[in-house]
């Protein structure tokens, strides 16, 4: 190529570019907070426990698969993820691929919810919504659905609780908690990496200075896991959403989800920190909930688990670790490829529709 | 007067040994970087107030350097801060090298960058590995802890000074709010034990009235 071309060359993408600024800045010249909605699937409030809110997906007619479904997300971050928009969401794909779906919404902890730890979690709010789930559908037991945190948390729950609990159907969450050194990777497990750098005395001031883990914090170690996304993210992928008015409203909505960052309650956040991450009680079997022994071997329903190859939060080995852990004779692993939120804003219907599949067998 | 003397000597002498050899090893720790690095001067200041403290006379005030403590506990986070941000120089370099090494390997696989989009594909790459990279190290994990403990310190000296000011306002402070959420808290767990005993007991009550009409 001569100087000459490679000048034209240059002053042709100088002027794409340009082009490109000039529409994503017109583009989101037309767009006001108001007009950014999520979580618009119809849905009604059937009770709540504190601050925690239990609510269902309302569904057109019955559904075809008769166990209803209690659908936990974790504390970090709200769960209106699942319900992003109308053609991204998983929890609207669970609704018509024809399940009936509840969903465990943990609010926003204030510092009354300092002393929530994981015996309030499981015990009180999740075996309340439980029962109240049971009671409207004349069920001795209904499906779990967890998502990361909530899928640990589900997890012991069926642990603590199996006779309330049918199936089991956790979605990348972590079981072994040190998985992520048998297979070291510099894009995965950095959760792992620096919870066991601090000290366990470093979480006890954290908690005691702050009372509940800010939702920021959070925020922050995300933005470490995955750098040049971060640094990236209001320039170079803006500009790229700015091309179509659907890639931008998209874009936004992520960013209305990512910045609700509720805190994480004081006490469930040491035993987080301390006793899962950095002492990997459960997968050890130490792991004690209001003074009782969380044995996985109690887990004995169909459990379905899903994971993916490619998540930046939570190792896949870590997911992975419960095809041994519990006692379960019908246990299915289900790998999926995308990212720890990617798989549940994606447009595709595939795991939805494995989930209800699977169901609709059990 | 020599017993008299004496007994100053030997006071001095007790004072030295209690207090002097302590407090003389803390002031020499001043001229130690390591401690400025680690933000460690509210926690010497701690430990000063241990070495002079008397114990508590009633009617007279205690040696509190805890307006000093918050002040100390700045200049460690504002010290840590700069760390902190002062680490991303030598990585930004270390970034600029990796990409001219990726950029001659490139070349010698005959796979040359020949424009800018390319070139900023390849500088993405490197920026995100090499920050990957960075986060997981032992160098930023330590400088993470002492970010985090400096800012925990911090707040809780602040919360310490703001709580003196709340009580002479006659306000509630954060540490009564705190034990008043533990005791609500308490409440509310033992008021879902209870519900569960008479759910139970109610259940027991209706298992035997319906045994008994049957029989």
């Amino acid at each position: 190529m001569s100087a000459d071309d490679r000048l034209l060359s240059a002053w042709t993408e100088l002027a794409d570019f340009g082009k490109r600024v000039a529409l994503a800045t017109s583009a989101l010249a037309t767009v006001r907070e108001a007009d950014v909605k999520i979580a618009e699937t119809p849905r009604e409030e059937i009770c709540r426990l504190g601050g925690r809110t239990l609510h269902r997906l309302v569904r057109a007619g019955p559904a075809r698969i008769g166990t209803p479904v209690l659908v936990t997300y974790a504390m970090v971050g709200h769960w209106n993820v699942l319900d992003l928009q109308e053609d991204r969401s998983f929890l609207r794909n669970l609704v018509d691929a024809g399940c009936e779906i509840y969903v465990t919404d943990w609010g926003h902890p204030t510092l009354a919810d300092q002393f929530d730890d994981f015996g309030d979690l499981i015990n009180g709010y999740l075996d309340g919504f439980v029962d109240v789930i049971c009671e409207r559908h004349g069920l001795a037991s209904i499906t779990l659905l967890g998502i990361c945190q909530g899928g640990l948390l589900s997890l012991c729950y069926a642990a603590l609780h199996p006779d309330k609990v049918s199936n089991l159907i956790t979605a990348v969450t972590p079981v072994d908690f040190h998985a992520d050194q048998k297979e070291e990777r510099v894009d995965s497990g950095f959760m792992n990496v620096w919870t066991r750098s601090l000290t366990s005395d470093d979480i006890d001031l954290l908690v005691k200075a702050m009372g509940n883990i800010p939702g920021e914090v959070g925020g922050t170690m995300f933005s470490l896991m995955t750098p040049l996304r971060t640094l990236a993210k209001y320039n170079l992928t803006l500009l790229q959403a700015g091309q179509s008015a659907d890639a931008l409203m998209n874009f936004l909505r992520m960013e209305k989800w990512l910045s609700d960052r509720p805190d994480h309650t004081g006490a469930a956040a040491q035993q987080w920190l301390k006793e899962l991450y950095q002492e990997n009680k459960l997968v050890r079997g130490q792991l004690r909930i209001d003074g009782r022994l969380v044995d996985l071997n109690a887990v004995d329903m169909p459990v379905l688990n899903i994971y993916s190859e490619t998540d930046t939060v939570i190792h896949p080995l870590a997911s992975k670790a419960m095809r041994g852990a519990v006692a379960s004779k019908d246990y299915t692993e289900l790998p999926v490829s995308g990212g720890h939120i990617g798989i549940f804003v994606a447009r595709s219907k595939k795991l939805s529709n494995s989930i209800a599949d699977w169901l609709a067998k059990h | 007067m020599t017993g008299m003397w004496n007994a100053w000597l030997q006071t001095a002498e007790v004072v030295s040994r209690e207090r002097g050899v302590e407090s003389t090893k803390l002031f020499n720790r001043l001229w130690d970087p390591e401690l400025w690095r680690a933000g460690g001067l509210a926690p010497l200041l701690q430990e000063m107030q241990d070495v002079f403290s008397l114990p508590r006379l009633a009617d007279l005030p205690s040696f509190d350097l805890s307006p000093l403590k918050s002040s100390a506990s700045m200049l460690d986070l504002m010290g840590v801060a700069q760390q902190y941000v002062a680490v991303s120089i030598p990585l930004w370099l270390l970034i600029s090298r990796n990409f001219q090494g990726e950029i001659t390997r490139h070349a010698e696989a005959g796979k040359a960058v020949r424009t800018p989009g390319e070139a900023l594909d390849l500088w993405n790459n490197v920026v995100d590995r090499t920050f990957m990279e960075f986060n997981r190290s032992a160098d930023f994990a330590r400088l993470q802890q002492r970010l985090l403990r400096a800012l925990t310190e911090y707040r809780l000296d602040m919360r310490k000074l703001g709580e003196k000011s709340a009580q002479l306002l006659d306000m509630p402070t954060r540490s009564e709010m705190t034990e008043v959420y533990r005791r609500m808290h308490g409440m509310q767990r033992e008021l879902k034990d209870l519900r569960q005993q008479l759910r139970a007991l109610r259940r027991q009550v209706e298992a035997t009235s319906t045994s008994k009409g049957s029989s």
